[in-house]
């Protein structure tokens, strides 16, 4: 019996000590900012009139890149979820591919793409990207809502089929089975998938930089902008944003936590 | 009331073959078979759940193979129950009016007349993951019922509940429907839960209707050495059969036994167990199929004692544990054995 114990103890504190490497590790890295620029620096950059335009571009352009990104994911991770087509493996592999494939090739595929007969003709349309605000959108866009469809999709999966089908035969249409049942089901995995998104988005940088460049108070977000600085050689300046950036993402991913537990 | 003709359909490798079934208004219908023989199946097709390959199902007359779930009007209830988790007992019983918009005073009295059908009344503010499985099944029932459908599909109700609970559950569901006359369907493998509660049954075999009738004809009556073993006849042999008079003579292992049913040549036939008595002695049932033999085996099932006995064949005999204790009977022991002509069903 003791020797049981003794044994479990031995892997408890075995696969713990991974999980705390790993943390201390991460923690370690972003603490290095923290300690690198006193607080007043900090404050002052936060205040600043450049600072401030690309936090509010960051939020703007994440909040629509993410609602569109929940547009599509909503339907589309369903039909992947439930239905057997001809081609969903295919699908499936493009799905990934803005997950697998380098930022820096979507974004150079994005510009290519806006430079061909189909983009030039929706540039003349109205629909102008390369080097505006709804280019930060697209290239936003094009990675998180991969995230959402897959985080969403898994949501799906774990969800019985039956509760729709039990719902069917009590009279729901296919519609209404969806919105009464399953995706009250998997609100906490749409959730994940919105969050998910969201943080995708907000963090998106080099696409970013490729499809809408990096213009003072036009198209600099908040990863534009410290690149800006580290550009510049100001380093206590990009630190100073990283650690605001930080602090965004953390409050930001809080306050929804906290929103998903009332929930 | 709901009539299938022909339904054919492959799943994978599985194949429901030429199926055609009629259940009537205000029947309690059992298809009952092993796992794996299809039944599920055919309820699925039946809400709607799985299109059919070929084939007709008829609702109230009407051609329904294309009309969508929801307006079937046939309700399902799962072997888990797949009560909304989302919502709570009363939420989950009224799922199905509140969609149809019905007035909530309606709603309230539909769900006060349920609840004491089922006896769920102090359930209804409960959520449904502190339910026990039988009050679960209960609540199924109950929301399926509520919306009066045309006809019930229960698939395997009680697989996952206790045995007292099942056989709880199973008699309620007798008195509901004798009740109510609602149509039911009721997919199973027990024999017990089709003995309960059946008007009628259909015994399906990999994919195919073997025989439909009531449980007695079924039990009594096999059409086929399946059926026979399906509901553990035990005593399933085959001889020659020569038609003397008002009986048929079957020859089997030297052994002459004596069938009322008249048919000649070679057969198969089966032997109820509850049908073969056992005594101690030998005056005792003297009869037109009677024999001597030593007792091999005794199987100790509860109520019944299972015993073997080698006649010069080997034949099985259930006994009541009261009478067979009261015998003193043991194994090797040298015992009497008989069975009416009556009892021999040439399959």
């Amino acid at each position: 019996m003791i020797k049981k114990l003794s044994s479990e103890r031995v892997f408890v504190v075995f696969i713990f000590s991974f999980l705390l490497t790993y943390c201390i590790f991460i923690m370690t890295v972003l603490l290095a900012d923290v300690f690198y620029v006193s607080p007043k620096r900090v404050v002052s950059t936060l205040f600043l009139s450049e600072t401030l335009f690309a936090i509010k571009l960051s939020f703007i352009t994440s909040i629509i890149s993410t609602f569109f990104s929940v547009l599509f994911a909503l339907p589309g991770a369903y039909a992947l979820s439930r239905y057997k087509f001809p081609g969903k493996d295919i699908i499936h592999i493009i799905i990934h591919l803005p997950i697998v494939l380098p930022p820096l090739i979507m974004g150079v595929s994005l510009l290519v793409f806006f430079n061909t007969s189909i983009g030039r003709f929706l540039e003349e349309h109205g629909l102008r990207i390369v080097y505006t605000v709804p280019g930060i959108i697209v290239a936003q866009f094009i990675i998180s809502s991969a995230f959402a469809v897959l985080v969403m999709k898994a949501a799906y999966d774990n969800i019985d089929i039956r509760y729709e089908q039990s719902a069917r035969t009590l009279g729901c249409t296919s519609l209404q089975a969806f919105y009464k049942v399953t995706l009250p089901l998997c609100k906490g995995g749409i959730i994940a998938g919105i969050v998910l998104a969201w943080a995708r988005a907000v963090g998106e940088f080099v696409p970013i930089l490729i499809v809408a460049g990096a213009m003072h108070f036009k198209t600099e977000v908040l990863p534009t902008a410290i690149f800006l600085r580290l550009e510049t050689g100001d380093i206590e300046g990009s630190v100073s944003l990283t650690i605001i950036m930080m602090v965004i993402c953390v409050i930001t991913l809080l306050i929804l936590k906290r929103l998903w537990a009332r929930q | 009331m709901i009539a299938i003709k022909n339904l054919n359909l492959k799943v994978g490798t599985f194949e429901l073959k030429d199926i055609n079934l009629e259940i009537k208004k205000g029947e309690y219908f059992v298809i009952l078979g092993p796992t794996g023989a299809g039944k599920s199946l055919i309820l699925k097709c039946i809400a709607g759940l799985n299109k059919m390959d070929s084939g007709e199902l008829f609702i109230d007359n009407k051609l329904s193979n294309n009309i969508p779930i929801e307006e079937r009007d046939i309700g399902y209830v799962f072997q888990d129950s797949t009560l909304f988790p989302h919502l709570n007992v009363y939420q989950n019983i009224t799922f199905g009016l509140r969609l149809k918009r019905m007035p909530k005073s309606l709603i309230e009295k539909k769900v006060s007349n349920i609840c004491k059908l089922f006896g769920i009344c102090h359930l209804l503010k409960r959520p449904v993951d502190n339910l026990s499985g039988g009050e679960r099944q209960r609540v199924s029932l109950a929301r399926s019922m509520i919306c009066e459908p045309k006809a019930i599909l229960l698939d395997e109700p009680f697989s996952s509940l206790d045995r007292n609970t099942a056989e709880r559950l199973m008699i309620e569901i007798k008195r509901i429907h004798a009740q109510t006359r609602q149509t039911i369907i009721h997919v199973t493998h027990n024999h017990e839960e089709a003995a309960v509660l059946a008007d009628r049954i259909c015994i399906l075999k990999d994919g195919s209707i073997v025989q439909v009738g009531t449980f007695n004809e079924i039990l009594t009556k096999p059409n086929s050495e399946f059926v026979a073993d399906f509901f553990c006849t035990h005593n399933i042999f085959s001889g020659f059969s020569v038609i003397e008079g008002n009986v048929s003579k079957i020859e089997y292992n030297g052994i002459c036994i004596y069938s009322s049913q008249l048919r000649g040549g070679k057969v198969a036939f089966s032997i109820r167990p509850e049908d073969v008595a056992i005594s101690l002695n030998k005056e005792k049932g003297e009869g037109i199929n009677s024999f001597r033999g030593t007792i091999k085996e005794i199987i100790d099932r509860g109520v019944i004692i299972q015993i073997l006995v080698d006649v010069g064949f080997p034949i099985v005999s259930y006994s009541l544990r009261s009478s067979f204790l009261a015998m003193g009977l043991k194994e090797g022991d040298s015992v009497n054995i008989y069975f009416d002509k009556n009892a021999v069903h040439i399959i």
